[in-house]
Protein backbone atom coordinates (compact mmCIF):
# COMPACT_ATOMS: atom_id res chain seq x y z
CA UNK A 1 0.00 0.00 0.00
CA UNK A 2 0.82 3.80 -1.01
CA UNK A 3 1.72 5.92 1.77
CA UNK A 4 1.27 8.77 -0.52
CA UNK A 5 -1.80 11.14 -0.48
CA UNK A 6 -2.83 14.30 -2.37
CA UNK A 7 -4.65 17.25 -1.41
CA UNK A 8 -5.77 19.35 -3.80
CA UNK A 9 -8.08 22.77 -2.41
CA UNK A 10 -8.80 26.52 -2.82
CA UNK A 11 -7.22 28.84 -2.29
CA UNK A 12 -9.97 32.16 -2.16
CA UNK A 13 -6.59 34.67 -1.45
CA UNK A 14 -7.37 38.08 -3.68
CA UNK A 15 -10.34 36.92 -4.43
CA UNK A 16 -9.69 34.42 -7.22
CA UNK A 17 -9.13 30.55 -6.83
CA UNK A 18 -5.53 29.77 -6.49
CA UNK A 19 -4.39 25.92 -6.70
CA UNK A 20 -2.55 24.60 -4.22
CA UNK A 21 -0.95 21.02 -4.29
CA UNK A 22 0.14 18.98 -1.20
CA UNK A 23 1.81 15.91 -1.77
CA UNK A 24 3.08 13.84 1.17
CA UNK A 25 3.49 10.76 3.04
CA UNK A 26 0.22 9.65 4.99
CA UNK A 27 1.16 9.63 8.52
CA UNK A 28 1.01 6.26 10.26
CA UNK A 29 -2.56 6.58 11.92
CA UNK A 30 -3.82 7.28 8.55
CA UNK A 31 -3.10 4.31 7.22
CA UNK A 32 -3.99 2.50 9.89
CA UNK A 33 -7.80 4.31 9.74
CA UNK A 34 -8.03 3.44 6.08
CA UNK A 35 -7.45 -0.40 6.76
CA UNK A 36 -10.00 -0.45 9.36
CA UNK A 37 -12.27 1.89 7.09
CA UNK A 38 -12.11 -0.41 4.15
CA UNK A 39 -12.85 -3.08 6.30
CA UNK A 40 -15.95 -1.49 8.10
CA UNK A 41 -17.25 0.54 6.03
CA UNK A 42 -18.83 -2.11 3.44
CA UNK A 43 -20.13 -3.92 6.76
CA UNK A 44 -21.92 -0.95 8.08
CA UNK A 45 -23.32 0.21 4.77
CA UNK A 46 -24.40 -3.65 4.75
CA UNK A 47 -26.88 -3.21 7.60
CA UNK A 48 -27.87 -0.05 7.43
CA UNK A 49 -29.44 -0.73 3.80
CA UNK A 50 -30.66 -3.85 5.56
CA UNK A 51 -34.78 -4.35 6.19
CA UNK A 52 -34.06 -5.23 9.73
CA UNK A 53 -32.31 -1.63 9.94
CA UNK A 54 -35.32 0.63 8.17
CA UNK A 55 -38.20 -1.15 10.83
CA UNK A 56 -35.69 -0.51 13.21
CA UNK A 57 -35.72 3.00 12.82
CA UNK A 58 -39.87 3.28 12.01
CA UNK A 59 -40.66 1.58 15.27
CA UNK A 60 -37.90 4.63 17.34
CA UNK A 61 -39.52 6.93 15.07
CA UNK A 62 -43.06 6.20 16.01
CA UNK A 63 -41.70 6.12 19.69
CA UNK A 64 -40.46 9.21 19.68
CA UNK A 65 -43.21 10.96 17.91
CA UNK A 66 -45.78 8.96 20.38
CA UNK A 67 -43.93 10.35 22.79
CA UNK A 68 -43.78 13.91 21.48
CA UNK A 69 -47.19 13.76 21.25
CA UNK A 70 -48.17 12.83 24.65
CA UNK A 71 -45.75 15.55 25.96
CA UNK A 72 -47.33 18.07 23.96
CA UNK A 73 -51.03 17.26 24.83
CA UNK A 74 -50.18 17.70 28.48
CA UNK A 75 -48.46 20.94 28.05
CA UNK A 76 -51.13 21.75 26.06
CA UNK A 77 -53.78 20.96 28.78
CA UNK A 78 -51.78 22.59 31.98
CA UNK A 79 -51.15 25.65 29.74
CA UNK A 80 -54.60 25.90 28.37
CA UNK A 81 -55.65 25.82 32.29
CA UNK A 82 -53.78 29.21 32.95
CA UNK A 83 -55.50 30.60 29.86
CA UNK A 84 -52.01 30.52 27.89
CA UNK A 85 -51.62 29.58 24.09
CA UNK A 86 -49.67 26.69 23.73
CA UNK A 87 -46.53 26.40 21.10
CA UNK A 88 -48.97 23.70 19.00
CA UNK A 89 -51.88 27.22 19.00
CA UNK A 90 -49.14 28.88 17.10
CA UNK A 91 -48.45 26.43 14.92
CA UNK A 92 -51.99 25.95 14.29
CA UNK A 93 -52.52 29.87 13.27
CA UNK A 94 -49.40 29.63 11.23
CA UNK A 95 -50.69 26.51 9.59
CA UNK A 96 -53.56 28.62 8.81
CA UNK A 97 -51.62 31.49 7.34
CA UNK A 98 -49.66 29.07 4.96
CA UNK A 99 -53.72 28.39 3.85
CA UNK A 100 -54.81 31.74 3.18
CA UNK A 101 -51.24 32.42 1.51
CA UNK A 102 -52.41 29.58 -0.94
CA UNK A 103 -55.93 31.01 -1.11
CA UNK A 104 -54.39 34.15 -2.34
CA UNK A 105 -52.12 32.77 -4.55
CA UNK A 106 -55.03 30.95 -5.98
CA UNK A 107 -56.78 33.97 -6.59
CA UNK A 108 -54.04 35.94 -7.68
CA UNK A 109 -53.92 33.29 -10.23
CA UNK A 110 -57.56 33.65 -11.40
CA UNK A 111 -57.44 37.00 -11.61
CA UNK A 112 -54.31 36.73 -13.65
CA UNK A 113 -56.52 34.25 -16.13
CA UNK A 114 -59.23 36.75 -16.40
CA UNK A 115 -57.34 39.90 -17.30
CA UNK B 1 0.59 26.44 -8.32
CA UNK B 2 2.77 25.76 -5.11
CA UNK B 3 3.61 22.23 -4.38
CA UNK B 4 5.41 20.74 -1.44
CA UNK B 5 7.29 17.78 -2.13
CA UNK B 6 8.02 15.37 0.78
CA UNK B 7 11.75 16.83 2.09
CA UNK B 8 14.30 14.62 1.62
CA UNK B 9 16.94 15.45 4.75
CA UNK B 10 16.14 14.67 7.91
CA UNK B 11 16.54 17.88 9.14
CA UNK B 12 14.20 19.41 7.07
CA UNK B 13 11.86 17.20 7.67
CA UNK B 14 12.15 18.00 11.21
CA UNK B 15 11.75 21.64 10.85
CA UNK B 16 8.61 21.09 8.61
CA UNK B 17 7.16 19.06 11.63
CA UNK B 18 7.65 21.32 14.16
CA UNK B 19 6.14 24.47 11.75
CA UNK B 20 3.10 22.03 11.23
CA UNK B 21 2.72 21.47 14.84
CA UNK B 22 2.73 25.43 14.83
CA UNK B 23 0.23 26.09 12.56
CA UNK B 24 -2.03 22.77 14.03
CA UNK B 25 -2.35 24.57 17.05
CA UNK B 26 -3.09 27.66 15.61
CA UNK B 27 -5.88 26.01 13.28
CA UNK B 28 -7.25 23.99 16.34
CA UNK B 29 -7.51 26.87 18.36
CA UNK B 30 -9.32 29.00 15.98
CA UNK B 31 -12.00 26.08 14.68
CA UNK B 32 -12.62 25.71 18.31
CA UNK B 33 -12.85 29.07 19.17
CA UNK B 34 -14.93 29.44 15.96
CA UNK B 35 -13.34 32.10 13.71
CA UNK B 36 -13.11 29.71 10.85
CA UNK B 37 -16.84 30.33 9.75
CA UNK B 38 -16.26 31.28 6.24
CA UNK B 39 -18.59 33.98 4.50
CA UNK B 40 -20.97 32.54 2.13
CA UNK B 41 -23.32 33.53 -0.60
CA UNK B 42 -21.51 36.94 -1.16
CA UNK B 43 -22.04 37.63 -5.32
CA UNK B 44 -24.50 40.97 -5.08
CA UNK B 45 -28.22 40.56 -6.15
CA UNK B 46 -31.39 41.53 -5.82
CA UNK B 47 -34.66 40.19 -5.10
CA UNK B 48 -37.10 40.48 -7.91
CA UNK B 49 -39.79 38.63 -6.73
CA UNK B 50 -40.80 37.56 -4.17
CA UNK B 51 -44.00 35.04 -2.17
CA UNK B 52 -43.70 34.27 1.29
CA UNK B 53 -40.94 32.54 1.98
CA UNK B 54 -39.60 31.97 -1.54
CA UNK B 55 -37.51 34.41 -3.37
CA UNK B 56 -36.16 35.18 -6.98
CA UNK B 57 -33.01 36.43 -6.98
CA UNK B 58 -30.96 37.91 -10.20
CA UNK B 59 -27.87 38.50 -9.87
CA UNK B 60 -25.85 41.56 -11.06
CA UNK B 61 -23.70 41.63 -13.65
CA UNK B 62 -22.18 43.87 -16.60
CA UNK B 63 -21.87 41.61 -19.01
CA UNK B 64 -24.96 39.90 -19.92
CA UNK B 65 -23.98 38.13 -23.03
CA UNK B 66 -26.40 35.31 -23.43
CA UNK B 67 -29.92 35.05 -23.29
CA UNK B 68 -32.40 33.19 -22.67
CA UNK B 69 -31.30 33.63 -18.82
CA UNK B 70 -30.37 30.96 -16.56
CA UNK B 71 -32.44 29.68 -13.64
CA UNK B 72 -31.15 27.64 -11.21
CA UNK B 73 -33.85 25.77 -8.94
CA UNK B 74 -31.64 23.66 -6.27
CA UNK B 75 -33.43 21.21 -3.78
CA UNK B 76 -35.93 21.36 -0.91
CA UNK B 77 -33.36 20.11 1.48
CA UNK B 78 -30.47 22.73 1.97
CA UNK B 79 -28.68 25.69 1.18
CA UNK B 80 -28.73 27.56 -2.17
CA UNK B 81 -25.55 29.22 -1.17
CA UNK B 82 -23.44 25.89 -2.70
CA UNK B 83 -23.81 27.82 -5.87
CA UNK B 84 -21.77 30.80 -4.27
CA UNK B 85 -19.64 29.43 -1.54
CA UNK B 86 -17.20 32.01 -2.20
CA UNK B 87 -15.34 34.23 -4.90
CA UNK B 88 -13.66 31.77 -6.80
CA UNK B 89 -15.57 29.01 -5.96
CA UNK B 90 -18.56 30.02 -7.49
CA UNK B 91 -21.10 28.33 -10.02
CA UNK B 92 -22.71 31.74 -10.28
CA UNK B 93 -19.66 33.76 -10.31
CA UNK B 94 -18.47 31.41 -13.05
CA UNK B 95 -21.48 31.61 -15.37
CA UNK B 96 -22.02 35.51 -14.88
CA UNK B 97 -18.54 35.71 -16.21
CA UNK B 98 -19.21 33.33 -19.03
CA UNK B 99 -22.10 36.12 -19.86
CA UNK B 100 -25.10 34.17 -18.68
CA UNK B 101 -28.17 36.30 -16.94
CA UNK B 102 -28.56 34.34 -13.63
CA UNK B 103 -31.31 33.83 -11.83
CA UNK B 104 -31.64 31.74 -8.25
CA UNK B 105 -34.96 30.66 -6.46
CA UNK B 106 -34.51 30.55 -2.73
CA UNK B 107 -37.02 28.35 -1.72
CA UNK B 108 -36.94 29.54 2.57
CA UNK B 109 -36.97 27.39 4.95
CA UNK B 110 -40.39 25.98 5.84
CA UNK B 111 -42.29 26.30 8.80
CA UNK B 112 -46.03 25.35 9.83
CA UNK B 113 -46.87 27.74 6.72
CA UNK B 114 -44.95 25.46 4.36
CA UNK B 115 -46.16 22.08 5.80
CA UNK B 116 -49.13 21.66 3.43
CA UNK B 117 -46.55 22.46 0.32
CA UNK B 118 -47.11 19.66 -2.18
CA UNK B 119 -45.35 18.98 -4.89
CA UNK B 120 -48.24 20.93 -7.23
CA UNK B 121 -47.14 23.91 -4.99
CA UNK B 122 -43.66 23.72 -6.48
CA UNK B 123 -44.54 22.63 -9.96
CA UNK B 124 -47.68 24.41 -10.66
CA UNK B 125 -47.79 27.05 -8.72
CA UNK B 126 -44.57 28.68 -8.08
CA UNK B 127 -42.79 27.83 -10.70
CA UNK B 128 -44.85 28.72 -13.01
CA UNK B 129 -45.13 32.70 -12.04
CA UNK B 130 -40.95 32.41 -11.02
CA UNK B 131 -40.73 31.85 -14.65
CA UNK B 132 -43.35 34.47 -15.49
CA UNK B 133 -41.42 36.46 -13.31
CA UNK B 134 -37.74 36.02 -14.77
CA UNK B 135 -39.05 36.60 -18.93
CA UNK B 136 -40.66 39.75 -17.00
CA UNK B 137 -37.52 41.08 -15.89
CA UNK B 138 -34.83 40.11 -18.30
CA UNK B 139 -37.17 41.03 -21.21
CA UNK B 140 -36.87 37.49 -22.53
CA UNK B 141 -39.30 35.76 -24.17
CA UNK B 142 -37.56 31.90 -22.97
CA UNK B 143 -35.77 30.74 -20.05
CA UNK B 144 -33.23 27.65 -19.75
CA UNK B 145 -33.63 25.70 -16.24
CA UNK B 146 -30.71 24.28 -14.63
CA UNK B 147 -32.34 22.00 -11.88
CA UNK B 148 -29.71 20.61 -9.01
CA UNK B 149 -30.59 17.08 -6.88
CA UNK B 150 -33.89 17.40 -5.87
CA UNK B 151 -34.79 20.81 -7.40
CA UNK B 152 -34.16 18.64 -10.98
CA UNK B 153 -37.37 16.36 -9.82
CA UNK B 154 -39.29 19.59 -9.40
CA UNK B 155 -37.93 20.98 -12.96
CA UNK B 156 -38.66 17.64 -14.38
CA UNK B 157 -42.21 17.87 -13.20
CA UNK B 158 -42.92 21.10 -14.28
CA UNK B 159 -41.46 21.49 -17.58
CA UNK B 160 -43.65 18.23 -17.79
CA UNK B 161 -46.37 19.88 -16.79
CA UNK B 162 -46.12 23.48 -18.38
CA UNK B 163 -44.52 21.92 -21.79
CA UNK B 164 -45.70 25.61 -23.50
CA UNK B 165 -44.39 27.98 -20.58
CA UNK B 166 -40.84 28.13 -22.37
CA UNK B 167 -38.28 26.43 -21.05
CA UNK B 168 -35.92 26.64 -24.19
CA UNK B 169 -33.25 23.86 -22.50
CA UNK B 170 -33.35 22.37 -19.21
CA UNK B 171 -30.16 21.19 -17.07
CA UNK B 172 -30.46 18.36 -14.49
CA UNK B 173 -27.29 17.68 -12.35
CA UNK B 174 -27.35 15.27 -9.93
CA UNK B 175 -31.21 14.66 -10.25
CA UNK B 176 -32.60 11.69 -8.63
CA UNK B 177 -35.09 9.73 -10.96
CA UNK B 178 -34.62 6.45 -10.14
CA UNK B 179 -35.85 6.38 -6.61
CA UNK B 180 -35.56 2.38 -6.23
CA UNK B 181 -32.03 3.02 -6.26
CA UNK B 182 -31.35 5.58 -3.10
CA UNK B 183 -29.76 2.44 -1.60
CA UNK B 184 -30.61 3.09 1.73
CA UNK B 185 -32.63 5.89 1.46
CA UNK B 186 -35.26 3.40 -0.43
CA UNK B 187 -35.33 1.10 1.82
CA UNK B 188 -36.46 4.17 4.90
CA UNK B 189 -38.97 5.43 1.97
CA UNK B 190 -40.67 2.18 1.72
CA UNK B 191 -40.47 0.83 5.33
CA UNK B 192 -41.01 4.18 7.76
CA UNK B 193 -44.26 5.79 7.47
CA UNK B 194 -43.71 9.45 6.12
CA UNK B 195 -45.61 10.97 9.33
CA UNK B 196 -43.77 9.29 11.91
CA UNK B 197 -40.68 11.28 10.29
CA UNK B 198 -42.72 14.65 10.79
CA UNK B 199 -42.33 17.45 14.41
CA UNK B 200 -44.62 19.51 15.56
CA UNK B 201 -44.66 21.66 12.47
CA UNK B 202 -45.67 19.15 10.24
CA UNK B 203 -42.20 18.94 8.90
CA UNK B 204 -39.44 17.05 8.35
CA UNK B 205 -36.97 18.79 10.53
CA UNK B 206 -33.45 19.39 9.57
CA UNK B 207 -31.72 16.84 11.68
CA UNK B 208 -33.85 13.69 10.45
CA UNK B 209 -32.92 15.00 6.74
CA UNK B 210 -28.90 15.35 8.11
CA UNK B 211 -29.20 11.56 9.73
CA UNK B 212 -30.54 10.13 6.89
CA UNK B 213 -28.21 11.72 4.53
CA UNK B 214 -25.28 10.53 7.17
CA UNK B 215 -26.78 6.94 7.08
CA UNK B 216 -25.78 6.82 2.71
CA UNK B 217 -22.11 7.35 4.17
CA UNK B 218 -21.73 5.97 7.59
CA UNK B 219 -17.95 6.59 8.15
CA UNK B 220 -18.44 9.21 6.03
CA UNK B 221 -18.12 11.79 9.14
CA UNK B 222 -15.71 9.78 10.50
CA UNK B 223 -13.34 9.60 7.63
CA UNK B 224 -13.98 13.73 7.27
CA UNK B 225 -12.71 14.39 10.82
CA UNK B 226 -9.62 12.32 9.49
CA UNK B 227 -8.86 14.28 6.83
CA UNK B 228 -9.17 17.40 9.17
CA UNK B 229 -7.14 16.23 11.19
CA UNK B 230 -4.16 14.88 8.62
CA UNK B 231 -4.19 18.24 7.39
CA UNK B 232 -4.74 20.56 9.99
CA UNK B 233 -1.93 22.29 9.41
CA UNK B 234 -2.83 23.75 6.24
CA UNK B 235 -4.89 26.89 6.50
CA UNK B 236 -6.23 26.45 3.19
CA UNK B 237 -7.07 22.83 3.88
CA UNK B 238 -9.20 23.52 6.79
CA UNK B 239 -10.40 26.93 5.44
CA UNK B 240 -11.75 24.55 2.45
CA UNK B 241 -13.25 22.13 4.80
CA UNK B 242 -14.95 24.40 6.85
CA UNK B 243 -16.88 25.85 4.08
CA UNK B 244 -18.12 22.49 2.94
CA UNK B 245 -19.01 21.01 6.14
CA UNK B 246 -20.80 24.44 6.96
CA UNK B 247 -23.34 23.33 3.92
CA UNK B 248 -23.11 19.69 4.29
CA UNK B 249 -24.35 20.70 7.87
CA UNK B 250 -26.97 23.19 6.81
CA UNK B 251 -30.28 21.28 6.22
CA UNK B 252 -33.54 23.17 6.09
CA UNK B 253 -36.65 21.08 6.69
CA UNK B 254 -38.76 19.47 4.49
CA UNK B 255 -42.25 20.36 3.28
CA UNK B 256 -44.33 17.31 5.48
CA UNK B 257 -47.32 17.15 2.46
CA UNK B 258 -44.66 17.14 0.09
CA UNK B 259 -42.40 14.55 2.07
CA UNK B 260 -45.21 12.61 1.92
CA UNK B 261 -46.09 13.01 -1.73
CA UNK B 262 -42.53 11.75 -2.85
CA UNK B 263 -42.29 8.72 -0.16
CA UNK B 264 -45.44 7.31 -1.83
CA UNK B 265 -45.55 8.16 -5.33
CA UNK B 266 -41.46 8.63 -6.02
CA UNK B 267 -40.05 6.63 -3.42
CA UNK B 268 -42.33 3.32 -3.02
CA UNK B 269 -44.01 3.26 -7.00
CA UNK B 270 -40.89 4.59 -8.36
CA UNK B 271 -43.45 7.01 -10.65
CA UNK B 272 -40.46 9.03 -11.65
CA UNK B 273 -38.55 6.36 -12.96
CA UNK B 274 -41.41 5.28 -15.27
CA UNK B 275 -41.94 8.73 -16.53
CA UNK B 276 -45.78 9.12 -15.61
CA UNK B 277 -46.52 11.39 -12.27
CA UNK B 278 -49.60 12.02 -10.91
CA UNK B 279 -49.63 16.12 -10.43
CA UNK B 280 -52.67 17.66 -9.21
CA UNK B 281 -55.23 16.47 -11.27
CA UNK B 282 -53.84 15.48 -14.12
CA UNK B 283 -51.32 12.77 -14.97
CA UNK B 284 -47.32 14.23 -16.34
CA UNK B 285 -45.53 12.99 -18.66
CA UNK B 286 -42.12 13.62 -19.01
CA UNK B 287 -42.51 12.58 -22.75
CA UNK B 288 -44.03 16.20 -22.91
CA UNK B 289 -40.34 17.23 -22.78
CA UNK B 290 -39.17 18.57 -25.96
CA UNK B 291 -36.95 21.24 -24.80
CA UNK B 292 -32.66 20.22 -25.23
CA UNK B 293 -31.82 18.40 -22.14
CA UNK B 294 -28.61 17.91 -19.97
CA UNK B 295 -28.08 15.52 -17.56
CA UNK B 296 -25.36 15.75 -15.12
CA UNK B 297 -24.46 12.93 -13.04
CA UNK B 298 -21.36 12.36 -10.72
CA UNK B 299 -19.90 9.25 -11.14
CA UNK B 300 -18.72 9.20 -7.07
CA UNK B 301 -22.33 10.75 -6.01
CA UNK B 302 -22.20 9.24 -2.65
CA UNK B 303 -25.66 10.17 -2.79
CA UNK B 304 -26.98 10.11 -5.98
CA UNK B 305 -25.60 7.16 -7.61
CA UNK B 306 -25.55 7.22 -11.73
CA UNK B 307 -28.63 4.14 -11.16
CA UNK B 308 -30.63 6.77 -9.37
CA UNK B 309 -29.86 9.44 -11.72
CA UNK B 310 -30.99 6.83 -13.84
CA UNK B 311 -31.51 7.26 -17.76
CA UNK B 312 -33.47 10.77 -18.22
CA UNK B 313 -32.96 10.54 -21.52
CA UNK B 314 -35.33 7.86 -22.43
CA UNK B 315 -37.95 9.08 -20.44
CA UNK B 316 -38.23 12.64 -21.94
CA UNK B 317 -39.00 13.77 -25.65
CA UNK B 318 -36.22 15.55 -26.18
CA UNK B 319 -34.58 14.61 -29.60
CA UNK B 320 -31.71 16.89 -28.40
CA UNK B 321 -29.95 15.24 -25.00
CA UNK B 322 -27.05 15.13 -23.70
CA UNK B 323 -25.37 12.96 -20.84
CA UNK B 324 -22.28 14.04 -19.02
CA UNK B 325 -20.72 11.67 -16.26
CA UNK B 326 -17.92 13.86 -14.23
CA UNK B 327 -15.28 11.79 -11.95
CA UNK B 328 -17.02 13.91 -9.09
CA UNK B 329 -18.79 13.47 -5.74
CA UNK B 330 -22.87 15.32 -5.17
CA UNK B 331 -21.17 18.81 -4.10
CA UNK B 332 -17.69 18.14 -6.26
CA UNK B 333 -19.70 18.54 -9.13
CA UNK B 334 -20.25 22.12 -9.01
CA UNK B 335 -17.69 23.31 -6.11
CA UNK B 336 -14.17 22.92 -5.68
CA UNK B 337 -10.79 23.26 -7.34
CA UNK B 338 -11.75 20.08 -10.26
CA UNK B 339 -15.19 21.04 -10.86
CA UNK B 340 -14.23 24.89 -12.10
CA UNK B 341 -11.67 23.18 -13.55
CA UNK B 342 -13.26 20.93 -15.82
CA UNK B 343 -17.05 20.25 -14.95
CA UNK B 344 -18.41 24.11 -14.70
CA UNK B 345 -16.57 24.69 -18.46
CA UNK B 346 -18.47 21.61 -19.97
CA UNK B 347 -21.59 22.45 -18.29
CA UNK B 348 -21.26 26.54 -19.67
CA UNK B 349 -20.65 25.17 -22.78
CA UNK B 350 -23.70 22.90 -23.14
CA UNK B 351 -25.37 26.24 -21.75
CA UNK B 352 -23.87 28.55 -24.08
CA UNK B 353 -24.08 26.06 -27.46
CA UNK B 354 -28.23 26.51 -26.81
CA UNK B 355 -27.85 30.19 -25.62
CA UNK B 356 -28.12 33.18 -28.25
CA UNK B 357 -25.86 36.02 -28.20
CA UNK B 358 -28.20 38.94 -26.91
Amino acid sequence: MSGASAVEHEDSGAGRARLVRVSEDRPLWRQGYDVIERQIGPRLDEVIRSEQFAIAIGLIQQGRRSLQQRAERTSRRMLHLANLPAASDVSRLLAEIGELQRQVRELEKQRDKSK
Amino acid sequence: VTTTNPPTDLAARARRDVERSLRRTKNGLKLLSGRFRPSVGLTPKDTVWSFGKVELWRYRSSCRTLSPPLLIVHSLVSRTYVFDLEPGNSFVEFMLDRGFDVYLIEWGSPDEEEAANTLETYCDEHLPTIVDAVKSTSGAAAVTMFAYCFGGVLALLYAAGHPDDGVSALGLMATPVNFGELGAMTTLMRRVEPEDLLDETGNVPSDVIRSSFKLLQPTGTLTSYANLWQHLWNDDFVSSHQLMTQWAMDHIPFPGACFDQVTRLLGRQDLLGSGRVPLGARTVDLKNIRAPLLTVIGEKDQFISPAAAGDVAALVGSTDTEELRLTAGHVGLIAGRSAHKRNLPLIADWLERHSEAQ
